[in-house]
Protein backbone atom coordinates (compact mmCIF):
# COMPACT_ATOMS: atom_id res chain seq x y z
CA UNK A 1 0.00 0.00 0.00
CA UNK A 2 1.39 3.37 -0.97
CA UNK A 3 1.41 5.93 1.77
CA UNK A 4 1.19 9.68 1.40
CA UNK A 5 4.60 9.99 3.10
CA UNK A 6 6.36 7.70 0.62
CA UNK A 7 4.81 9.59 -2.30
CA UNK A 8 6.00 12.91 -0.89
CA UNK A 9 9.51 11.53 -0.45
CA UNK A 10 9.62 10.18 -4.01
CA UNK A 11 8.34 13.42 -5.53
CA UNK A 12 10.72 15.51 -3.44
CA UNK A 13 13.63 13.38 -4.59
CA UNK A 14 12.49 13.65 -8.19
CA UNK A 15 12.33 17.43 -7.94
CA UNK A 16 15.89 17.54 -6.64
CA UNK A 17 17.07 15.28 -9.46
CA UNK A 18 15.71 17.49 -12.21
CA UNK A 19 17.01 20.76 -10.72
CA UNK A 20 19.52 22.36 -13.05
CA UNK A 21 21.64 25.51 -12.93
CA UNK A 22 20.00 28.58 -14.45
CA UNK A 23 21.14 29.72 -17.88
CA UNK A 24 21.06 33.34 -18.92
CA UNK A 25 20.05 32.39 -22.44
CA UNK A 26 17.72 29.49 -22.99
CA UNK A 27 17.26 27.49 -26.16
CA UNK A 28 14.21 29.57 -26.97
CA UNK A 29 15.22 33.15 -27.46
CA UNK A 30 11.67 34.48 -27.66
CA UNK A 31 9.27 34.92 -24.79
CA UNK A 32 6.37 32.50 -24.45
CA UNK A 33 7.09 29.34 -22.51
CA UNK A 34 5.39 27.58 -19.64
CA UNK A 35 5.35 30.60 -17.32
CA UNK A 36 3.89 32.90 -19.98
CA UNK A 37 1.18 30.32 -20.64
CA UNK A 38 0.55 29.85 -16.93
CA UNK A 39 0.24 33.61 -16.45
CA UNK A 40 -2.22 34.01 -19.34
CA UNK A 41 -5.43 32.84 -17.59
CA UNK A 42 -4.25 34.00 -14.16
CA UNK A 43 -3.37 37.56 -15.21
CA UNK A 44 -6.67 38.15 -17.02
CA UNK A 45 -9.34 38.63 -14.37
CA UNK A 46 -12.13 37.72 -16.80
CA UNK A 47 -10.52 34.33 -17.52
CA UNK A 48 -9.75 33.80 -13.85
CA UNK A 49 -13.28 34.53 -12.65
CA UNK A 50 -14.87 32.30 -15.29
CA UNK A 51 -12.53 29.39 -14.38
CA UNK A 52 -13.22 29.76 -10.66
CA UNK A 53 -16.95 29.99 -11.42
CA UNK A 54 -16.78 26.68 -13.32
CA UNK A 55 -15.22 25.04 -10.25
CA UNK A 56 -17.73 26.67 -7.90
CA UNK A 57 -20.66 25.58 -10.02
CA UNK A 58 -19.27 22.05 -10.35
CA UNK A 59 -18.86 21.77 -6.57
CA UNK A 60 -22.33 23.19 -6.11
CA UNK A 61 -23.89 20.69 -8.53
CA UNK A 62 -22.00 17.74 -7.03
CA UNK A 63 -21.40 14.41 -8.74
CA UNK A 64 -20.90 13.80 -11.61
CA UNK A 65 -20.49 17.45 -12.67
CA UNK A 66 -17.87 18.24 -10.04
CA UNK A 67 -15.55 16.08 -12.14
CA UNK A 68 -17.13 16.27 -15.58
CA UNK A 69 -16.99 20.08 -15.87
CA UNK A 70 -13.24 20.37 -15.13
CA UNK A 71 -12.61 17.57 -17.65
CA UNK A 72 -14.83 19.01 -20.37
CA UNK A 73 -13.51 22.55 -20.07
CA UNK A 74 -9.81 22.02 -20.96
CA UNK A 75 -10.64 19.48 -23.65
CA UNK A 76 -13.13 21.75 -25.42
CA UNK A 77 -10.88 24.72 -24.71
CA UNK A 78 -8.21 22.95 -26.76
CA UNK A 79 -10.73 22.71 -29.60
CA UNK A 80 -11.39 26.45 -29.24
CA UNK A 81 -7.64 26.99 -29.27
CA UNK A 82 -7.43 25.12 -32.56
CA UNK A 83 -10.10 27.41 -34.04
CA UNK A 84 -8.10 30.38 -32.80
CA UNK A 85 -4.87 29.10 -34.32
CA UNK A 86 -6.47 28.42 -37.67
CA UNK A 87 -8.14 31.82 -37.52
CA UNK A 88 -11.71 30.63 -38.08
CA UNK A 89 -14.02 33.65 -37.61
CA UNK A 90 -15.99 33.63 -34.36
CA UNK A 91 -18.53 35.89 -32.73
CA UNK A 92 -16.75 38.59 -30.67
CA UNK A 93 -14.53 36.58 -28.35
CA UNK A 94 -14.27 39.26 -25.66
CA UNK A 95 -18.06 39.39 -25.50
CA UNK A 96 -18.24 35.60 -25.24
CA UNK A 97 -15.74 35.56 -22.37
CA UNK A 98 -17.59 38.39 -20.60
CA UNK A 99 -20.86 36.52 -21.07
CA UNK A 100 -19.29 33.39 -19.58
CA UNK A 101 -18.29 35.35 -16.46
CA UNK A 102 -21.79 36.79 -16.15
CA UNK A 103 -23.75 33.57 -16.73
CA UNK A 104 -21.49 31.23 -14.78
CA UNK A 105 -21.47 33.69 -11.89
CA UNK A 106 -25.25 33.93 -12.24
CA UNK A 107 -25.60 30.16 -12.08
CA UNK A 108 -23.60 30.07 -8.83
CA UNK A 109 -25.37 33.10 -7.32
CA UNK A 110 -28.83 31.76 -8.09
CA UNK A 111 -27.94 28.23 -7.05
CA UNK A 112 -29.21 26.94 -10.38
CA UNK A 113 -29.20 23.15 -10.44
CA UNK A 114 -28.94 22.69 -14.18
CA UNK A 115 -29.43 19.26 -15.77
CA UNK A 116 -26.15 17.48 -16.46
CA UNK A 117 -26.44 17.79 -20.25
CA UNK A 118 -27.23 21.51 -20.13
CA UNK A 119 -24.40 22.31 -17.71
CA UNK A 120 -21.99 20.38 -19.96
CA UNK A 121 -23.13 22.21 -23.10
CA UNK A 122 -22.99 25.63 -21.42
CA UNK A 123 -19.48 25.08 -20.07
CA UNK A 124 -18.30 23.62 -23.40
CA UNK A 125 -19.58 26.65 -25.35
CA UNK A 126 -17.82 29.05 -22.99
CA UNK A 127 -14.65 26.95 -23.12
CA UNK A 128 -14.51 27.52 -26.89
CA UNK A 129 -14.33 31.29 -26.37
CA UNK A 130 -11.63 31.03 -23.73
CA UNK A 131 -9.66 28.55 -25.84
CA UNK A 132 -9.98 30.79 -28.88
CA UNK A 133 -8.43 33.69 -26.95
CA UNK A 134 -5.50 31.54 -25.81
CA UNK A 135 -5.11 29.80 -29.16
CA UNK A 136 -4.96 32.93 -31.28
CA UNK A 137 -1.81 33.94 -29.38
CA UNK A 138 -0.29 30.49 -29.42
CA UNK A 139 1.42 30.41 -32.83
CA UNK A 140 3.53 33.47 -32.01
CA UNK A 141 5.02 31.86 -28.93
CA UNK A 142 8.62 30.68 -28.79
CA UNK A 143 7.68 27.38 -27.18
CA UNK A 144 4.03 26.79 -28.01
CA UNK A 145 3.87 23.36 -26.35
CA UNK A 146 5.15 24.73 -23.04
CA UNK A 147 2.81 27.73 -23.42
CA UNK A 148 -0.15 25.37 -24.00
CA UNK A 149 0.81 23.28 -21.00
CA UNK A 150 1.10 26.45 -18.93
CA UNK A 151 -2.33 27.81 -19.72
CA UNK A 152 -4.05 24.42 -19.49
CA UNK A 153 -2.48 23.68 -16.08
CA UNK A 154 -3.36 27.18 -14.83
CA UNK A 155 -6.94 26.73 -16.06
CA UNK A 156 -7.18 23.35 -14.35
CA UNK A 157 -5.78 24.71 -11.11
CA UNK A 158 -8.28 27.57 -11.14
CA UNK A 159 -11.05 25.00 -11.52
CA UNK A 160 -9.64 23.08 -8.57
CA UNK A 161 -9.48 26.32 -6.57
CA UNK A 162 -13.14 26.94 -7.43
CA UNK A 163 -14.06 23.41 -6.39
CA UNK A 164 -12.22 23.76 -3.07
CA UNK A 165 -14.01 27.04 -2.35
CA UNK A 166 -17.28 25.48 -3.57
CA UNK A 167 -16.96 22.60 -1.11
CA UNK A 168 -17.61 25.14 1.62
CA UNK A 169 -21.28 24.62 0.78
CA UNK A 170 -21.10 21.55 3.03
CA UNK A 171 -20.38 23.79 6.04
CA UNK A 172 -22.86 25.96 7.90
CA UNK A 173 -23.18 29.31 6.19
CA UNK A 174 -20.97 28.11 3.36
CA UNK A 175 -23.79 28.09 0.83
CA UNK A 176 -24.55 31.76 1.44
CA UNK A 177 -20.87 32.66 1.13
CA UNK A 178 -20.52 30.78 -2.16
CA UNK A 179 -23.63 32.44 -3.57
CA UNK A 180 -22.35 35.85 -2.53
CA UNK A 181 -19.12 35.01 -4.36
CA UNK A 182 -21.25 34.14 -7.38
CA UNK A 183 -22.91 37.56 -7.05
CA UNK A 184 -19.51 39.27 -7.08
CA UNK A 185 -18.63 37.35 -10.25
CA UNK A 186 -21.93 38.50 -11.80
CA UNK A 187 -21.02 42.13 -11.07
CA UNK A 188 -17.61 41.63 -12.68
CA UNK A 189 -19.37 39.98 -15.64
CA UNK A 190 -21.64 43.05 -16.03
CA UNK A 191 -18.55 45.24 -16.12
CA UNK A 192 -16.83 43.06 -18.75
CA UNK A 193 -20.00 42.97 -20.86
CA UNK A 194 -20.23 46.77 -20.77
CA UNK A 195 -16.57 46.99 -21.79
CA UNK A 196 -17.10 44.46 -24.60
CA UNK A 197 -20.04 46.37 -26.08
CA UNK A 198 -18.28 49.70 -25.64
CA UNK A 199 -20.35 51.25 -22.86
CA UNK A 200 -17.26 51.61 -20.68
CA UNK A 201 -13.88 52.60 -22.13
CA UNK B 1 13.89 25.41 -32.19
CA UNK B 2 11.90 23.75 -29.47
CA UNK B 3 14.05 20.93 -28.23
CA UNK B 4 12.72 20.60 -24.72
CA UNK B 5 11.96 17.20 -23.27
CA UNK B 6 8.38 18.33 -22.66
CA UNK B 7 6.58 16.08 -25.19
CA UNK B 8 8.50 13.03 -23.92
CA UNK B 9 7.85 14.05 -20.33
CA UNK B 10 4.15 14.41 -21.11
CA UNK B 11 4.13 10.91 -22.58
CA UNK B 12 5.61 9.53 -19.38
CA UNK B 13 3.18 11.57 -17.27
CA UNK B 14 0.24 10.17 -19.26
CA UNK B 15 1.72 6.69 -18.90
CA UNK B 16 1.95 7.10 -15.12
CA UNK B 17 -1.66 8.27 -14.95
CA UNK B 18 -2.89 5.44 -17.15
CA UNK B 19 -1.02 2.83 -15.11
CA UNK B 20 -2.55 4.09 -11.87
CA UNK B 21 -5.70 2.24 -12.98
CA UNK B 22 -3.86 -1.00 -13.84
CA UNK B 23 -3.08 -3.93 -11.56
CA UNK B 24 0.22 -3.60 -9.64
CA UNK B 25 2.05 -6.32 -11.56
CA UNK B 26 0.84 -5.03 -14.93
CA UNK B 27 1.89 -1.50 -14.00
CA UNK B 28 5.34 -2.58 -12.84
CA UNK B 29 5.91 -4.66 -15.97
CA UNK B 30 4.62 -1.85 -18.19
CA UNK B 31 6.94 0.71 -16.61
CA UNK B 32 9.93 -1.59 -16.95
CA UNK B 33 9.18 -2.29 -20.62
CA UNK B 34 8.47 1.37 -21.39
CA UNK B 35 11.79 2.46 -19.88
CA UNK B 36 13.60 -0.31 -21.73
CA UNK B 37 11.96 0.64 -25.03
CA UNK B 38 12.72 4.32 -24.47
CA UNK B 39 16.42 3.61 -24.05
CA UNK B 40 16.36 1.23 -27.03
CA UNK B 41 14.64 3.80 -29.27
CA UNK B 42 16.99 6.46 -28.00
CA UNK B 43 19.91 4.33 -29.12
CA UNK B 44 18.69 3.42 -32.59
CA UNK B 45 16.26 6.17 -33.56
CA UNK B 46 18.47 8.95 -34.99
CA UNK B 47 19.10 7.14 -38.26
CA UNK B 48 15.62 5.81 -38.79
CA UNK B 49 13.00 8.16 -37.43
CA UNK B 50 12.27 11.75 -38.25
CA UNK B 51 11.79 14.13 -35.33
CA UNK B 52 8.52 15.47 -36.67
CA UNK B 53 7.03 11.97 -36.91
CA UNK B 54 8.21 11.17 -33.40
CA UNK B 55 6.58 14.36 -32.10
CA UNK B 56 3.26 13.52 -33.74
CA UNK B 57 3.53 9.98 -32.36
CA UNK B 58 3.98 11.44 -28.86
CA UNK B 59 0.67 13.31 -29.14
CA UNK B 60 -1.01 10.24 -30.67
CA UNK B 61 0.08 7.92 -27.89
CA UNK B 62 -1.11 10.46 -25.26
CA UNK B 63 -4.51 10.44 -26.97
CA UNK B 64 -4.65 6.62 -26.81
CA UNK B 65 -3.61 6.60 -23.15
CA UNK B 66 -6.27 9.21 -22.37
CA UNK B 67 -8.94 6.99 -23.95
CA UNK B 68 -7.75 4.02 -21.88
CA UNK B 69 -7.78 6.15 -18.72
CA UNK B 70 -11.30 7.45 -19.27
CA UNK B 71 -12.68 4.07 -20.30
CA UNK B 72 -15.04 2.92 -17.53
CA UNK B 73 -13.82 -0.69 -17.56
CA UNK B 74 -10.30 -2.02 -17.02
CA UNK B 75 -8.47 -3.03 -20.19
CA UNK B 76 -6.76 -6.42 -20.59
CA UNK B 77 -3.17 -6.38 -19.34
CA UNK B 78 -1.87 -7.04 -22.85
CA UNK B 79 -3.40 -3.81 -24.16
CA UNK B 80 -1.91 -1.79 -21.29
CA UNK B 81 1.52 -3.33 -21.79
CA UNK B 82 1.43 -2.81 -25.56
CA UNK B 83 0.51 0.86 -25.21
CA UNK B 84 3.23 1.30 -22.57
CA UNK B 85 5.82 -0.19 -24.91
CA UNK B 86 4.67 2.15 -27.69
CA UNK B 87 4.80 5.12 -25.30
CA UNK B 88 8.34 4.30 -24.27
CA UNK B 89 9.38 3.90 -27.88
CA UNK B 90 7.99 7.22 -29.14
CA UNK B 91 9.33 9.13 -26.12
CA UNK B 92 12.80 7.67 -26.66
CA UNK B 93 12.64 8.38 -30.38
CA UNK B 94 11.53 11.96 -29.79
CA UNK B 95 14.45 12.66 -27.48
CA UNK B 96 16.94 10.92 -29.77
CA UNK B 97 15.94 12.86 -32.88
CA UNK B 98 15.88 16.34 -31.30
CA UNK B 99 18.45 18.76 -32.71
CA UNK B 100 19.93 19.21 -29.25
CA UNK B 101 18.74 16.08 -27.45
CA UNK B 102 17.54 16.66 -23.89
CA UNK B 103 18.27 14.08 -21.21
CA UNK B 104 15.93 11.11 -21.51
CA UNK B 105 16.08 10.21 -17.82
CA UNK B 106 14.77 13.64 -16.87
CA UNK B 107 11.65 13.07 -18.96
CA UNK B 108 11.34 9.59 -17.47
CA UNK B 109 11.24 10.89 -13.91
CA UNK B 110 7.80 12.33 -14.60
CA UNK B 111 6.47 8.77 -14.50
CA UNK B 112 6.66 9.13 -10.71
CA UNK B 113 3.30 10.86 -11.05
CA UNK B 114 2.01 7.27 -11.00
CA UNK B 115 2.62 7.18 -7.23
CA UNK B 116 0.20 9.91 -6.12
CA UNK B 117 -2.18 8.89 -8.92
CA UNK B 118 -2.23 5.28 -7.69
CA UNK B 119 -2.73 6.54 -4.16
CA UNK B 120 -5.70 8.62 -5.33
CA UNK B 121 -7.26 5.67 -7.18
CA UNK B 122 -6.74 3.34 -4.20
CA UNK B 123 -8.31 5.85 -1.83
CA UNK B 124 -11.38 6.09 -4.06
CA UNK B 125 -10.58 9.31 -5.92
CA UNK B 126 -10.06 8.13 -9.52
CA UNK B 127 -11.22 11.55 -10.73
CA UNK B 128 -7.90 13.20 -9.88
CA UNK B 129 -5.76 11.25 -12.39
CA UNK B 130 -8.55 11.63 -14.95
CA UNK B 131 -8.71 15.41 -14.54
CA UNK B 132 -4.93 15.70 -14.94
CA UNK B 133 -5.11 13.39 -17.95
CA UNK B 134 -7.66 15.74 -19.52
CA UNK B 135 -5.08 18.54 -19.19
CA UNK B 136 -2.48 16.45 -21.01
CA UNK B 137 -5.03 15.54 -23.66
CA UNK B 138 -5.87 19.21 -24.23
CA UNK B 139 -2.20 20.13 -24.69
CA UNK B 140 -1.63 17.14 -26.99
CA UNK B 141 -4.58 18.19 -29.16
CA UNK B 142 -3.28 21.74 -29.49
CA UNK B 143 0.32 20.72 -30.01
CA UNK B 144 -0.59 18.16 -32.68
CA UNK B 145 -2.13 20.92 -34.78
CA UNK B 146 0.59 23.52 -34.26
CA UNK B 147 3.05 22.48 -36.99
CA UNK B 148 0.29 22.63 -39.60
CA UNK B 149 -1.09 26.06 -38.76
CA UNK B 150 1.45 28.76 -39.46
CA UNK B 151 5.21 29.09 -39.38
CA UNK B 152 5.87 30.41 -35.91
CA UNK B 153 8.99 31.17 -33.89
CA UNK B 154 8.89 27.96 -31.89
CA UNK B 155 9.50 25.85 -34.97
CA UNK B 156 12.13 28.04 -36.61
CA UNK B 157 15.65 26.92 -35.71
CA UNK B 158 17.57 29.59 -33.82
CA UNK B 159 20.19 27.42 -32.15
CA UNK B 160 22.07 24.36 -33.30
CA UNK B 161 24.28 22.26 -31.11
Amino acid sequence: MLTRQSCTKFLGLATLCVAEPAFAHSADSLAGGFLAGFAHPVSGLDHLLAMVAVGLWGAFLGRPLIIVLPVIFPTVMAFGGMLGMIGIPMPPVEFGIALSVLLLGGAVASGWRAPVWLACIAVAVFAIFHGYAHGSELPSMADPVAFSLGFVVATGMLHVAGIIIGLMTNRPGGMVLVRILGGVIVLAGCYYISVAIGLVG
Amino acid sequence: MTDSALPAAMVFAALGLMLSFAARTTAALSIALAVLMAFAANAVAPDTIVHHAATIACWGVILIMAVLTFWPRQWPALVTISVSVAAGFVAGAFVATAATPPKLWQAMLVILVALPATLAVERGYPMFPRVVMSWLLAVAMLAALLPYVVSHPGYIPDHRG
